[in-house]
């Protein structure tokens, strides 16, 4: 599936403010503060994040509705501790409609998770900027 | 506390270990369940954080592979997006104690943590317990592995019980654990026996027996003081029960009350057969430890008659299990001493011949 034929992001409200794709606040917190962890987890995440959805898209297309519901939950979790808000969303709902057997609706969701990935890849470095700042004497005055 | 988690996302693990360490404790990770398990029979951790859904071995089956081969209590957390209640009731069947939706809060998991600490802390209370059973324990000279022997006993009978679905309703994991903490207790009563009955090389005289025989219900008077205080401590009222009811017989002809069948607790038929075996298998300055296959055809000769036909069926299936444990605790022969209660129960039976008629103390 091509990006362009994707209509929607996981995102609550079409036309609503776009929440950031990671909430990096929210993050640092889970990370109780530590920064390097933080950037550490955000690099790791979205270096495999790719062959993570080509893995999905594989058993998908093989048919194998079990592995790619595995990684699917596996995924969500991860978006989930990382504060990927959107991504979290987009594999939740496609975890539900893969644990309900709604396969006519698996590609749409699929593809919106491939896109939520795609913008977590784009984000990564304004995200570990927004991370460096946070952590600069200044902002440590401020 | 020395913390162990388990999370097949290795970020979940990072996550869990800064919050962790943040608060003090010391963690390990495992990838898996196999993983996990490999560190659970090291026994060094009292808690447990795991994901539930993990390949091969999901939280709930790690929970209940813990509760089995764990020694002492593990407090379980399950981390879960699973927030349906047939979920939490899978969850909790298989032993856990507690749940985080996930992604957790670090907050909230710390908090849920310290809760874990504080019901831990409790078995504080079980030590207690041990060293109070101990104590009494020490007055007849036995050794304190036959406390141990008799409470592992007790476990894996009840254990068995489950698992063939007697008594289902009525035995449970907490069953056993509360069998398990329990029953040590079963001859706290000895110790308001005198030192001239109870360390009675010889035979008692009929009214030296009739004293002994007091002494289940000394021990039960002792905890219905405790009940007094903590009618709501639902181990006391256990402990109570097998130390007044462990020398009943199923066919009434036991003491001190005469009680048949079912009036029996449960729990105190449990141990009676637990007690008996390992009275048998156990040496005596008088008499050796009977070979295991007597002893077993002793409680199989007493079913019915001094045990309940069920529990003795629940040991046969479990003989071989009981033979293990009898080796792997078994006293250091120096440790042996005579003692009154079992030289009257014994050494009168001539050994195995006869001797469920004369296992009376």
């Amino acid at each position: 599936m091509q990006l362009g034929q994707i209509d929607s992001p996981c995102s609550d409200a079409a036309g609503a403010q776009t929440p950031p794709i990671f909430q990096v606040d929210e993050l640092l917190r889970r990370c109780m503060g530590d920064h390097w962890l933080a950037s550490t987890l955000i690099e790791r995440f979205t270096a495999r994040l790719a062959s993570t959805i080509q893995d999905i898209e594989r058993s998908l297309a093989e048919g194998d509705r079990r592995p790619a519901t595995s990684l699917v939950h596996k995924l969500k979790g991860e978006a989930g501790n990382l504060s990927a808000a959107d991504l979290h969303r987009c594999a939740a709902a496609l975890e539900d409609c893969l644990r309900a057997g709604r396969h006519a609706e698996t590609d749409l969701h699929f593809g919106r998770l491939k896109s939520a990935a795609e913008q977590c890849c784009s984000a990564r470095s304004s995200a570990l900027k927004q991370l460096r700042s946070l952590n600069s004497p200044a902002s440590e005055k401020c | 506390m020395r913390v162990l988690i388990v999370d097949d996302s290795p970020i979940a693990l990072s996550l869990l270990e800064r919050a962790l360490a943040t608060a003090g404790h010391q963690v390990d990770a495992a990838a898996n369940g196999e993983e996990a398990l490999q560190w659970v029979r090291q026994g060094v951790h009292r808690l447990i954080i795991s994901d539930w859904d993990m390949p091969h071995l999901n939280g709930p089956a790690l929970c209940e592979q813990v509760r089995k081969i764990s020694a002492h209590y593990v407090y379980f957390i399950l981390l879960t997006s699973h927030r349906k209640s047939e979920h939490i009731v899978a969850g909790l069947s298989a032993g856990a104690d507690d749940f985080i939706v996930k992604p957790f809060d670090p907050q909230e998991l710390l908090l849920r943590v310290s809760a874990g600490e504080r019901i831990l802390s409790l078995e504080s209370r079980d030590m207690v317990v041990f060293a109070m059973a101990q104590l009494a324990e020490s007055r007849d000279r036995e050794t304190g592995k036959h406390l141990e022997r008799v409470r592992t006993y007790a476990r894996l009978l009840t254990r068995q019980l489950i698992s063939t679905g007697k008594f289902a309703g009525c035995v449970d994991e907490q069953f056993a654990q509360l069998i398990y903490d329990t029953s040590p207790l079963h001859d706290i009563g000895k110790v308001g026996i005198p030192d001239a009955i109870l360390l009675k090389p010889g035979p008692l005289t009929s009214a030296e027996q009739a004293i002994m025989q007091t002494h289940p219900e000394l021990g039960a008077k002792t905890l219905d003081a405790a009940l007094e205080k903590f009618p709501d401590a639902k181990f006391l009222r256990f402990a109570r029960d097998i130390v007044a009811c462990h020398h009943e017989r199923f066919d009434g002809s036991g003491y001190p009350r005469g009680l048949a069948g079912e009036e029996i607790p449960l729990c105190a038929r449990i141990t009676a057969v637990a007690d008996v075996y390992d009275a048998c298998t156990s040496h005596r300055v008088y008499r050796s430890a009977m070979p295991h296959d007597e002893a077993v055809q002793i409680i199989a000769q007493g079913s019915g008659t001094h045990f309940d036909p069920a529990i003795v069926s629940a040991f046969l299936d479990q003989a071989d299990e009981f033979a293990r444990i009898c080796r792997e605790l078994a006293d250091i022969e120096e440790d042996a001493a005579p003692d009154a209660s079992n030289v009257s129960m014994l050494s009168r039976a001539g050994q195995a011949s006869g001797a469920l008629a004369s296992l009376s103390y």
